[in-house]
């Protein structure tokens, strides 16, 4: 009961949360132009001047699925994304009250995977739909038997073939198979006393490297063919942000390693060794890139909360120990419990605006479903006094300013600012910080309007602020400034 | 137990076999689709004929400027420019106007051949700068190239020298010479240079334009050092992005640019996309549109050719008639290149050309040295409305005055 308390709570606080994430509207942008054409897009669709610069859609599934989202309402991206992100931690919950029985792991389980996978991610990122499928991965890579089953093994391929289709970020779940590779490969050669023939000749090794084999092909069976493996050929990058420790993810990171090591310690009998070799990769990783949080911390609650249970010799609730045996409890009190659950369930749902279409109620406004850094004000004005040009913008507001859902403007650069031509992003630069000549700059290309960020543009504010002959402001409120050329 | 040893063995021995079997299958599959995935090297410059392309001249109407005018317009525009240090911007503009055939009686002017030289060969430069001067031709990091705005000595604007080259026919093979004795350079290296080095948000783009789209094959494109895929549809975009008076001279050089494109594409087909014609000649025709609406009475453009309900900016130094005189002469020379359906009515083009006229018939000698780039525009762009170029009227010799003739 107190599991889907804590699951029904997050579920809750999740689908008020405003929408952080802007790459949504990246993706949905890009979605609409594959539904339209009926082709993948071979530029970046949402940045006019990337014309001419090749790009791969690795994403096209994400990006369909979020055009059609968007396609409904702004109400139903931020429903998907409650959904997607519930399916996770309900993932997480069903795993961890399996494993453990007990309530208080579990539920701090689902805390801490909330705490540091979601807050990473923000809300309506491509990669929650990627969640799933890689704790679905991490379940059975994991699960001894499953591992050995040609169940197991069909069950990666797919679930690789599905991700690939998702998002390019399907490597990390090949590197997760790798890993369980060479485990098993350290693990066979250990037990044959280090004899290679039997080693090639054990059932689960060769399983293992022939799931990791048909895996890495399966990333294939996408409309780019080899195009992905092109993509990682071209963009393989070493360079990244490493995890901020004093953040709220560097902090789970923390408590994770302090429990790795307890588990270490204090644990009976021999760890498996993929485990081992996993969580301390992931978690090196994740120091060193902090994005490898994201991945870290599925690996980590389901690994590090059963061993933590069993180190410690945490016992199960008393009520779980009574489920299992159903003669130990009356028919009558297991329908209530069930009977709660569903009513917590209920009254969850019925709070979350996710009820509006069934229950009733009024639809959010924009400003409640973005959060303060999105340039809502902006981009209303944008919807009333559409802009013929080009529009000047941060990167992270044209996002949304770009898309048929937010400004719909033709902005200079999105979030996608690498795949524009070197001379524009140069002057991206350059008018970001207001430098002189910007005016000659903007004639260059054909910007009709600057919407600038009165917390980060301060420069440019400076610079450009009080306009001048050729422009003037158009509007202004406490977060944006919107400079217009006269006569556009 | 020996027998089980056996199967045991056997099984073991032909578990084996298969899962060497296997990896070999799927290794190689697997390196198979690695090799194929490796990033392939676009081709960076496409196919390029030797021989540039070169505009037809479509119209010869002789209302627009009468033989004797021509003559005496032309005669007034010659090259002047056999003394030490001619501007090289001038020359630049002297041999696109007049030609590499071009002779004069005049000891003052240079001939066309002896013009391109200068511009493509250190030593011509050199006699006429002085050994002094920093040579115009320069190896840079993607090849030779023009010295550019870097005062009189240098070309005026980015590859405009090499536009020149290819609007006066140089073939691509023709040598160029830089200084102390480089190893042998050509036109084409100076293309190829031109190209690697190109952007397409540069400032200025206009005449790469013109140079790649003289010398090109078909519809190809080509890799410019930022990654973009450069083709002819893209460069038709781009220079129909920007406002109307953006660009060099009042944005006519974009015009022109887009005119020509169309004719070349009439040759060869450079567009890969149909509609980009059509956006051109849309393009194009709004701007004829608003040239109409926006001609003075007396037959001129100025500088607010796109809206003459606006005033007009001035120019750093030539008042109003310089600035009228560049606006008229460049709208004749792109509407001479254009095709009929983007011409306005005849009266349009009659009205500025007789304008231009009298305003270059009354001018000054040392205003017309003055503002000799603008003029060469205007030359060219009234001899193009003759069904000729203006080589084809040299040697000129001096008109007789109305009161000689008699």
């Amino acid at each position: 009961m107190s599991v889907v308390g804590v699951v029904c709570a997050l579920f809750v606080l999740i689908s008020f949360s405003p929408l952080s994430s802007h790459t949504t509207w990246l993706l949905a942008s890009r979605g609409e132009a594959i539904l339209t054409t009926g082709s993948l897009p071979t530029t970046d669709v949402s940045q006019s001047l990337a014309e001419g610069m090749t790009v791969r859609e690795t994403s096209w599934l994400s990006a369909v699925f979020w055009a059609l989202v968007a396609r409904q309402s702004l109400e139903a991206v931020s429903w998907a994304t409650t959904i997607l992100a519930t399916i996770s931690i309900v993932t997480i919950a069903i795993t961890l009250w399996c494993k453990t029985s007990n309530s208080l792991l579990t539920g701090v389980g689902i805390v801490w995977f909330g705490a540091i996978a979601l807050g990473f991610l923000g809300l309506g990122s491509t990669l929650l739909l990627v969640l799933p499928l890689w704790i679905a991965l991490l379940l059975v890579t994991l699960n001894k038997e499953a591992n050995r089953s040609l169940f197991g093994m069909m069950a990666s391929i797919v679930i690789v073939a599905l991700w690939a289709n998702l998002d390019a970020s399907v490597g990390i779940g090949l590197m997760l198979l790798g890993l369980v590779t060479i485990c098993r490969a350290i693990e066979g050669l250990r037990e044959s006393k280090f004899q290679p023939s039997r080693l090639i000749g054990d059932r689960r090794f060769q399983r293992a490297i022939a799931t990791f084999e048909l895996s890495l092909l399966a990333t294939l069976l996408t409309p780019l063919g080899t195009g992905l493996w092109a993509e990682w050929a071209q963009h393989f990058s070493l360079t990244g942000s490493p995890l901020m420790i004093p953040t709220v993810a560097g902090v789970c990171w923390m408590i994770a390693a302090l429990v790795f090591g307890i588990v270490l310690r204090k644990h009976q009998g021999t760890l498996p060794l993929v485990e081992i070799i996993s969580l301390a990769s992931f978690g090196f990783l994740c120091l060193c890139w902090g994005n490898f949080a994201i991945w870290f911390a599925p690996l980590a609650v389901i690994v590090l909360v059963p061993r933590l249970q069993s180190a410690l010799g945490i016992q199960a609730d008393t009520a779980a120990i009574a489920d299992a045996d159903p003669k130990a409890k009356p028919q009558a009190l297991r329908f209530a419990y069930s009977l709660g659950a569903v009513l917590l369930a209920w009254i969850a749902f019925a709070i979350s605006p996710l009820s509006q279409p069934l229950l009733g109620g009024q639809t959010r406004t924009i400003g409640q479903l973005f959060d303060s850094s999105a340039p809502v004000a902006a981009t209303r004005y944008l919807r009333e006094n559409p802009v013929q040009g080009m529009v000047f913008a941060p990167a992270n507001w044209g996002d949304l300013l770009q898309s048929k859902q937010g400004g719909r403007a033709d902005v200079f650069a999105t979030t996608s600012l690498r795949n524009l031509p070197q001379q524009a992003k140069y002057d991206y630069n350059r008018l970001n910080r207001g430098d002189s000549g910007w005016a000659e700059t903007a004639d260059r290309y054909n910007i009709d309007a600057f919407i600038i960020d009165k917390h980060s543009q301060l420069s440019l504010k400076e610079t450009v602020g009080k306009g001048d002959d050729h422009w003037q402001v158009a509007y202004e409120d406490d977060a944006s400034l919107v400079l217009r050329r006269r006569g556009a | 137990m020996i027998r089980n040893y056996l199967v045991a063995r056997h099984g073991l021995g032909h578990s084996v076999t298969l899962f060497v079997l296997s990896q070999l299958l799927l290794l190689s599959g697997i390196a198979a689709a690695a090799v194929y995935s490796l990033p392939q090297q676009p081709v960076a410059i496409p196919q390029l004929q030797n021989e540039p392309r070169c505009v037809e001249l479509k119209y010869d109407w002789p209302q627009v400027i009468t033989d004797e005018q021509l003559q005496s317009t032309m005669f007034k525009l010659r090259p002047q420019l056999n003394h030490p240090r001619p501007k090289i911007n001038f020359v630049d503009h002297a041999v696109r106007c007049w030609g590499l055939q071009s002779t004069f009686n005049d000891k003052n002017c240079l001939s066309g051949a002896e013009m391109a030289a200068m511009l493509t060969d250190q030593n011509a430069f050199q006699a006429a700068w002085g050994a002094e001067e920093a040579p115009l031709l320069i190896e840079g990091e993607f090849g030779p190239g023009f010295r550019t705005q870097e005062g009189g000595a240098t070309s005026s604007h980015v590859d405009h020298t090499l536009g020149t080259l290819a609007e006066i026919g140089i073939p691509l093979d023709h040598p160029i010479v830089l200084k102390d004795g480089a190893s042998p350079k050509s036109v084409r290296d100076l293309l190829l240079a031109a190209m690697r080095d190109f952007r397409v948000n540069q400032k200025e783009y206009e005449w790469t334009t013109v140079s790649a789209a003289s010398y090109a094959t078909g519809p190809t494109e080509w890799i410019s050092q930022d990654g973009e895929k450069v083709s002819f549809d893209l460069l038709a975009r781009r220079l129909m992005r920007q406002e109307w008076t953006q660009g060099v001279c009042y944005g006519n050089h974009r015009l022109y640019a887009l005119a020509l494109l169309l004719q070349f594409d009439d040759q060869a087909g450079l567009f890969q996309d149909k509609s980009t014609r059509s956006e051109v000649i849309a393009h194009l025709s709004e701007a004829t549109a608003r040239l109409v609406k926006s001609q003075a009475a007396e037959g001129y453009w100025d500088q607010n050719w796109e809206d003459a309900s606006r005033s007009p900016e001035e120019m750093e130094a030539g008042g109003p008639q310089m600035r009228r005189i560049l606006a008229t002469g460049h709208a004749l020379e792109w509407w001479a290149i254009a095709p009929q359906e983007v011409l306005p009515p005849r009266e349009t083009i009659i009205r500025g050309a007789q304008w231009l006229v009298v305003e270059i018939e009354n001018m000054e000698p040392a205003s017309v040295v003055k503002n000799y780039t603008f003029l060469t525009h205007v030359g060219r762009g009234l001899c193009l409305w003759r069904g000729k170029f203006p080589y084809q009227l040299t040697p000129l010799s001096e008109p007789q005055s109305a009161d000689q003739s008699r």
